[in-house]
């Protein structure tokens, strides 16, 4: 049981945003898709989910296809958004039990697998604030606890580390590795490169809608020759010349 | 103003600040809610578009220029029952009646501009804090009278006026196609105009002032209270015109109130009076609309419309669709200008037939019938709820905004959204229901009340199914904010108008079965939406079990 992907190509307003990519993305492990802004890597998780269908190459999520089953697939995945995507006009226990509700948590399991991920993500405290109330980073981990509420078998975190406190952080790193070891499904995309050295077993880089390196982080920094993952991710993606560009830019325009 | 004066004035209009500040919202309200992200289209469905759809690229004129056809085409739409009973007349005898039946639309259409003005300026606001367009602005070294001029002109400048004037043509046009009376193509568009600037600044001014100050609740009783006493004066004033001929001499006796002058000189029965009213009337429209917007304040925008931390806590733990519509209300109910344009709707049908039941005269009439009859009539009741949830049904998708996207990621099909909006209008519903079920105990009988309550009930669980799903699924497929535009006005019309017209399929049918057979007729009218509200009772009780 995996995500396997096949030579997927995607297109906006005529665009290729995907370029064939192909993967296989087995549980037990974290795999880290690691990319540029604008790569393609939350078109992609899209894709898995059922939200986009691909143009060209076909997905298939455990066995079921997204473009047919989208809401079996995402039954089964638990999904943190790059950006706020949640009900501001509703309390966060309210949300939250919304999500198991709509998820097919059993409803007698429903207030404790609520509490559960309350206590988890220390949310517990403004359980019954409105989540338009809240802060960026409060409102992220209630993102977090909601991927979590239904014990997913597959977790999608787009950039889930955004905006959280270093407690958090940690005790995010800890949990992902942790939901991997009980044999889960964990595709994270993040542009630190630290929490991808740290949490990843497979790393995933993406750059114009390509892969552009697969492997453990050994592997990553042997084909890019580099020492560290951000002197590879500079090698890869062909960006070293861009950063001095950037530079002198904004020198020369300061 | 010499000519060269005004031109100059308008240039520097133009190159203002706010006028560019109030495009910027424009646009961005525009590409939230319908961007279309790639998908072929046909070349009549990309004519269709490109004629009716604004489109980022549009500039301000072309844009005003889309929603006017919108509005025009919308306005013949809404008009077409007066070419249908004109022709009937004149078959069936009586082709005299039209004259009048048209003047009474005319003084209703004054009335409803003013009903429609204050509900643009409620969905322009809810727009502008569900899409979140105006935050990224407050950010920025804008002047703070820009951006209040900017956020207060958006209404007017995106689409509103220009829609009016749009509808009010078509208006016009229908009415000269009738009448024959030149003055019609003049006076209406002008007169529905005048009312707009009136209307629009000072909604926008008095939500600047109430908004957040008063309690939801006080505000929704003001907004009902506007809205009644708008009904209630046309009730009265019709009411009054038809009993007097003629009704040309009834009007010129009361052309110095607003908007009846508009009223006389529309029907070419000018006097002194009207003149003098509607000059004074259109400069102080302008006057208003020139400078209200630049005083007010813009606290609304920023303003949330949960207010506080008290109230209703709830554990959403029941099957999918009940969880769903759990959600919506709360969501509505917390939003209390989507909610007050939700009440004030139903209410501007409900209270008109309210207030014909709390006549003297309506006990004799319904007792005087025997109970099947009676039961018959009353049953018409649910027809009346299948129009009202045509109309506010929609307010419910809309009122999702931004939050629609958690739609796109969760595992909700279609039909579950249908079905679970469907449910939470039929609840939002209810309180006015109830009254009219309380009014028909009042005055008729406990059974006439159960049968308010089970047809009213059931046609608007139709009701809002069929407009839900003709909604939903005519929404962008790629994740989008919810908003009126994500539809546009005139798709809007047209499914109301699609709506509307199964009723009027179905009604002949009934009406003819009660002819041949009283019994026959009413269990007809009462079984017509009986398949739907099982399906809906069953889909619930089964998730009940399944997920228990």
């Amino acid at each position: 049981m995996a995500i396997r992907v096949y030579n997927v190509w995607k297109y906006f307003n005529g665009t290729p945003v995907l370029k064939g990519v192909s993967l296989n993305i087995e549980p037990g492990r974290v795999h880290v898709l690691l990319g540029p802004n604008g790569s393609g890597k939350t078109t992609l998780l899209r894709i898995i989910m059922g939200v986009y269908s691909p143009d060209r190459g076909y997905v298939e999520v455990f066995g079921k296809n997204p473009v047919l089953d989208s809401i079996g697939v995402r039954k089964a995945i638990g999904y943190v958004p790059e950006e706020d995507i949640i009900y501001h006009s509703l309390r966060v226990r309210e949300y939250l039990s919304f999500i198991a509700s709509i998820y097919g948590v059993p409803k007698k399991l429903i207030r404790q697998r609520v509490e559960s991920v309350e206590k988890a993500f220390k949310i517990d405290s403004v359980a019954d604030e409105f989540i338009g109330d809240l802060s960026h980073g409060l409102k992220r981990r209630v993102l977090l606890a909601a991927a979590f509420v239904h014990n997913p078998q597959i977790l999608l975190l787009d950039e889930p580390f955004m905006g959280l406190d270093p407690v958090i952080v940690k005790a995010l790193k800890i949990i992902i590795r942790d939901e991997a070891r009980n044999g889960k499904l964990v595709l994270v995309t993040t542009h630190i490169l630290e929490i991808a050295e740290a949490i990843a077993d497979n790393i995933i880089l993406i750059y114009r809608g390509e892969i552009v390196a697969e492997g453990g982080l050994g592997s990553v920094l042997e084909k890019a020759r580099a020492k560290g993952l951000e002197d590879a991710f500079l090698e890869l993606t062909k960006s070293t010349s861009e950063v001095y560009r950037l530079v002198k830019v904004l020198k020369e325009g300061v | 103003m010499r000519c060269i004066d005004l031109l100059k004035f308008l240039r520097r209009v133009s190159s203002s600040r706010w006028v560019y500040l109030t495009g910027v919202i424009v646009k961005e309200s525009l590409f939230k809610s319908m961007y279309r992200g790639g998908g072929r289209k046909s070349i009549i469905q990309r004519i269709m578009y490109s004629l009716m759809l604004p489109s980022i690229s549009d500039g301000m004129v072309k844009y005003n220029l889309k929603w006017f056809i919108a509005g025009f085409i919308a306005g013949l739409l809404i008009n077409i029952w007066i070419p249908l009973i004109s022709y009937s007349f004149n078959i069936l005898g009586g082709g005299y009646y039209i004259q009048d039946i048209l003047t009474v639309y005319i003084t209703f259409i004054f009335l409803i501009s003013i009903i429609i003005t204050i509900d643009l300026v409620h969905q322009v606001i809810s727009s502008l804090n569900e899409l979140k367009l105006v935050e990224p602005l407050s950010h920025m070294p804008i002047e703070s009278s820009d951006l209040r001029k900017a956020v207060a002109y958006s209404g007017l400048f995106g689409g509103g006026w220009s829609l009016v004037l749009g509808i009010s043509i078509a208006v016009s046009l229908i009415a000269y196609t009738h009448l024959y009376i030149p003055s019609l193509l003049l006076y209406i568009p002008i007169g529905i105009t005048n009312t707009f600037i009136i209307v629009y600044p000072l909604s926008v001014y008095l939500y600047s002032k109430l908004y957040g100050r008063v309690p939801s609740i006080i505000s929704l009783i003001l907004y009902v209270m506007v809205i009644g006493l708008l009904i209630t004066l046309y009730l009265v004033l019709t009411g009054y015109i038809f009993k007097v001929t003629p009704i040309a001499y009834m009007l010129l006796k009361h052309s110095y109130i607003y908007p009846i002058n508009y009223v006389v000189l529309s029907l070419g029965l000018c006097n002194t009076v009207s003149i003098i009213v509607s000059v004074v009337a259109l400069t102080l429209g302008i006057l208003l609309t020139v400078v209200l917007p630049s005083r007010i304040s813009h606290r609304f925008v920023y303003e949330r419309s949960v207010k506080s931390n008290s109230g209703l806590r709830v554990f959403i733990m029941y099957g999918r669709t009940f969880s769903i519509a759990v959600k919506d209300i709360l969501v509505m109910f917390r939003n209390n200008l989507r909610l007050r344009q939700f009440y004030g709707q139903t209410i501007a049908f409900i209270l008109p037939v309210t207030i014909l039941l709390l006549y003297p005269s309506a006990p004799e009439f319904l007792n005087k019938l025997d109970m099947i009859t009676r039961a018959y009539i009353i049953s018409y009741f649910g027809v009346l709820s299948y129009i009202v949830t045509a109309i506010v049904s929609p307010l419910l998708v809309f009122v999702e905004g931004c939050d629609s996207l958690v739609n796109y990621h969760t595992p909700l099909n279609m039909h579950d959204i249908v079905f679970g909006k469907s449910l939470a209008t039929v609840i939002l519903l209810q309180p006015a229901i109830l009254v009219i079920a309380l009014t028909i105990g009042l005055v008729s009988n406990i059974i006439d009340a159960l049968i308010v309550v089970y047809s009213m009930t059931t046609y608007s669980l139709l009701s809002a199914l069929v407009s839900n799903y003709l909604i939903i699924s005519s929404l962008i497929k790629i994740p989008r904010a919810w908003s009126e535009l994500s539809i546009g006005i005139l798709k809007r019309i047209i499914y109301t108008f699609i709506i509307v017209s199964i009723m009027f399929f179905f009604t002949p049918f009934s009406i003819l079965f009660f002819i041949l057979d009283k019994s026959l007729g009413l269990t007809l009218q009462l079984l017509i939406p009986l398949p739907v509200t099982i399906i809906v009772m069953y889909r619930m009780v089964s998730e009940w079990f399944r997920e228990s």
